[in-house]
């Protein structure tokens, strides 16, 4: 394997494991059940009624989920960003709604039967879905309820604080854009929000570890 | 051990509801706890106060922040509420008191360079010290040399200054000298499409103008012509790129940069590569004249948020027929400056890639005694905002392309008793048009239609 694609497979593995909270070992089963796939801005994912055989993770760009309503309009229902899951799971299903990237999106899917079978032969990949599920259906409910959180930056900064030790160390040093999906923002954001903590001083990094110089100052930048 | 319901505390203060967080920080019996948390939390809301207030009863809260703060480092050590201490006894009148503290914050950092948080605050702490014993000399020493430390924290910087600013103030000094040390300005770029690609003569004016300007952050579209010269010409003199489109980066090119060549494309493609953000402002499916508009607001805004938050300029740039001046900007309403770039039109526009109209609504939703209204539609935001009333229990403002309006109605039910919450969209809009004095961010609302990034807003006019 050429090292553009050894680059890419150690991203989709870091992906793996910090959306599904496992190890290495379970990470790489689960990518070798996987598939990545590429859509342009506007690609049709899915038509309503398709069969769902498929759960898909967003690593990069967006999908909505659209219906036509009873006066004949297309109303969105939701849209789902980096980090998020959509599609069937444990068994396959039909689609409720037609699935449209509306930016350059990169999916990862797994078929719905096959990820139930590593879940009951894994205990972390089990753990890692209810995980990823409990997540989904806070955001859906969050996003029901119109709710305020944080903003992206922010959930960025509070992962950092959550991943330090007792020196307010981080090894080794997170992969951005895993980091970055696991609190459902893109790797920009990522990028830029631990650059403007590099710039500021609040963070060092070293070869081996991010250092956290002021936890109260990263604090307070927790909105 | 930190109380958990600090930071919902905090963020009722930073969202202006000053009496509410006064009363949540009550509430929650952390009053009285001598813990370093509780006690800075306790200086700061006390400090908030005592900007709203006037006359004793302000001298008076301030002086009862500096306590809370000074009773934090006794607790431990701590440059960081000990300076606050300091500075909060001289807004007190007690400068006595503030110059003794002063002392004890130089004895504290010489003695342990553990002090000061960061490497940037260490120096700046003991600028600010040293500003308070009257040494202006030294602090402008040692304010160069936190400056040294950090040169691109940009925002430590922009702190430091405005309370140097306070402290001179305070005492009656010149504040002049500061200026140096205020980063460079933030800049908003737009102008004609009609630019030939190899028009050297309109590429060096932009180029002229920008190196003039000299800003270190740069805001704008990317449309073929002016937009695309000006955005190179931004990153050849060093400065952050920040574009911001008003659809998607594939719409945007087909609709405002592909129809005027191939050779815009490429250059599009390379700038968006090279930007130190994309934005994009709204999710419709198609470029329209709102669209751009609304885009207009968010880089105008954006430019002026960061020089507010930086304590910098924000000047706009724009490069157009000297005979068409850019009359209904909305820039024109923040009277920030200006600076035109007269160009010649070097190619035909007209019918190349019309854009279809589309329109902005600006919405308003208010809570008040009675409960919550129907949200109200407008057409520009001037009326949006004279609906508020000045003394608004609860207030939401938003802008949209789409002619929603159960954004604006989330909104305020997210918004807390006493402030005015704002979409981007409404918060860039109102710092562009001068209709609000500062904004704070919020977080992020979700919403069906992707995050909605939120700010507490103060309108004015």
């Amino acid at each position: 394997m050429h090292a553009g694609g050894d680059h890419r497979r150690a991203e989709q593995l870091s992906s793996i494991a910090a959306c599904f909270g496992c190890g290495p070992h379970s990470a790489d089963v689960l990518l070798s059940a996987m598939t990545e796939r590429r859509y342009s801005a506007g690609a049709n994912i899915a038509i309503r009624g398709d069969p769902s055989n498929m759960l898909f993770l967003i690593l990069e760009g967006s999908v909505v989920a659209e219906i036509f309503g009873i006066d004949g309009q297309q109303a969105q229902l939701t849209r789902h960003g980096p980090g998020e899951i959509f599609g069937a799971y444990p068994e396959p299903m039909l689609h409720r709604a037609d699935l449209r990237a509306i930016a350059e999106t990169r999916l990862l899917s797994i078929p719905a039967v096959s990820l139930a079978d590593l879940a009951r032969a894994h205990a972390d990949i089990g753990s890692g879905i209810a995980g990823l599920l409990a997540r989904q259906l806070d955001l859906m409910l969050d996003r029901m309820a119109a709710r305020i959180g944080l903003s992206a930056s922010g959930r960025f900064h509070k992962a950092l604080l959550q991943m330090a030790d007792a020196n307010d160390e981080i090894r080794p040093v997170p992969v951005i854009s895993a980091l970055a999906l696991s609190v459902h923002t893109t790797r920009e954001t990522g990028s830029r929000a631990l650059a403007a903590l590099l710039r500021r001083g609040i963070v060092e990094r070293y070869e081996d570890h991010l250092r956290i110089v002021s936890r109260r100052m990263l604090e307070e930048l927790v909105v | 051990m930190k109380p958990s319901n600090i930071p919902s505390i905090l963020s009722l203060a930073r969202s202006g509801a000053t009496s509410r967080a006064w009363d949540a920080f009550l509430s929650a019996g952390l009053d009285g706890v001598e813990e370093i948390e509780a006690l800075t939390l306790k200086g700061r809301l006390l400090k908030d106060r005592a900007k709203q207030a006037a006359g004793a009863e302000r001298a008076a809260l301030f002086a009862q922040s500096g306590a809370s703060y000074r009773r934090a480092a006794r607790i431990r050590p701590d440059s960081y509420p000990l300076i606050n201490a300091a500075a909060m006894a001289l807004f007190a009148g007690d400068g006595a008191s503030a110059a003794a503290i002063a002392r004890d914050v130089l004895t504290l950092v010489d003695g342990d360079r553990s002090q000061g948080e960061t490497p940037y605050w260490r120096e700046a702490t003991r600028a600010e010290a040293f500003l308070l014993l009257g040494r202006a000399p030294d602090a402008q020493t040692s304010l160069s040399a936190a400056i040294r430390c950090a040169p691109q924290a940009w925002e430590d910087h922009a702190a430091t200054l405005r309370q140097f600013a306070a402290i001179l103030a305070e005492t009656g000094s010149d504040a002049a000298w500061l200026d140096p040390y205020r980063p460079a300005p933030s800049l908003h770029y737009s102008g004609i499409l009609g630019i030939d690609s190899n028009d050297a003569i309109a590429a060096e004016a932009i180029s002229t103008a920008i190196v003039e300007i000299a800003p270190g952050f740069g805001y704008g579209a990317l449309a073929a012509g002016a937009d695309i010269l000006a955005a190179e010409a931004l990153l050849a003199c060093g400065a952050e790129l920040h574009v911001v489109l008003p659809s998607s980066r594939e719409v945007f090119c087909q609709s405002s940069v592909a129809p005027y060549g191939p050779e815009w494309t490429v250059r599009f493609d390379a700038l968006c590569d090279a930007a130190h953000s994309l934005t994009i402002c709204n999710g419709d499916s198609v470029t329209t004249r709102a669209g751009v508009a609304l885009a207009d607001y968010w880089a105008m805004g954006r430019a002026i948020s960061k020089a507010i938050i930086l304590e910098s300029r924000a000047v706009a740039l724009r490069i157009e027929p000297a005979d068409r001046p850019a009359l209904g900007d909305p820039w024109l309403a923040s009277r920030r400056p200006v600076v035109h770039v007269a160009v010649e039109a070097s190619r035909p526009t007209h019918g190349v890639a019309d854009l279809s109209d589309g329109s902005l609504l600006f919405t308003v939703a208010l809570g008040d005694d009675a409960g919550v209204a129907d949200p109200l539609g407008f057409a520009s935001l001037a009326e949006a905002v004279a609906a508020i009333p000045e003394h608004s229990v609860q207030a939401a403002i938003d802008c949209t392309s789409t002619g929603r309006r159960d954004t604006v109605a989330a909104l305020l039910r997210n918004t807390p008793v006493g402030s005015v919450f704002a979409t981007s969209s409404a918060a860039m809009a109102m710092l562009t048009e001068g209709r609000c004095s500062r904004i704070e961010p919020m977080g992020e609302m979700e919403t069906a239609d992707g995050p909605v990034d939120v700010f507490a807003v103060w309108p004015s006019g």
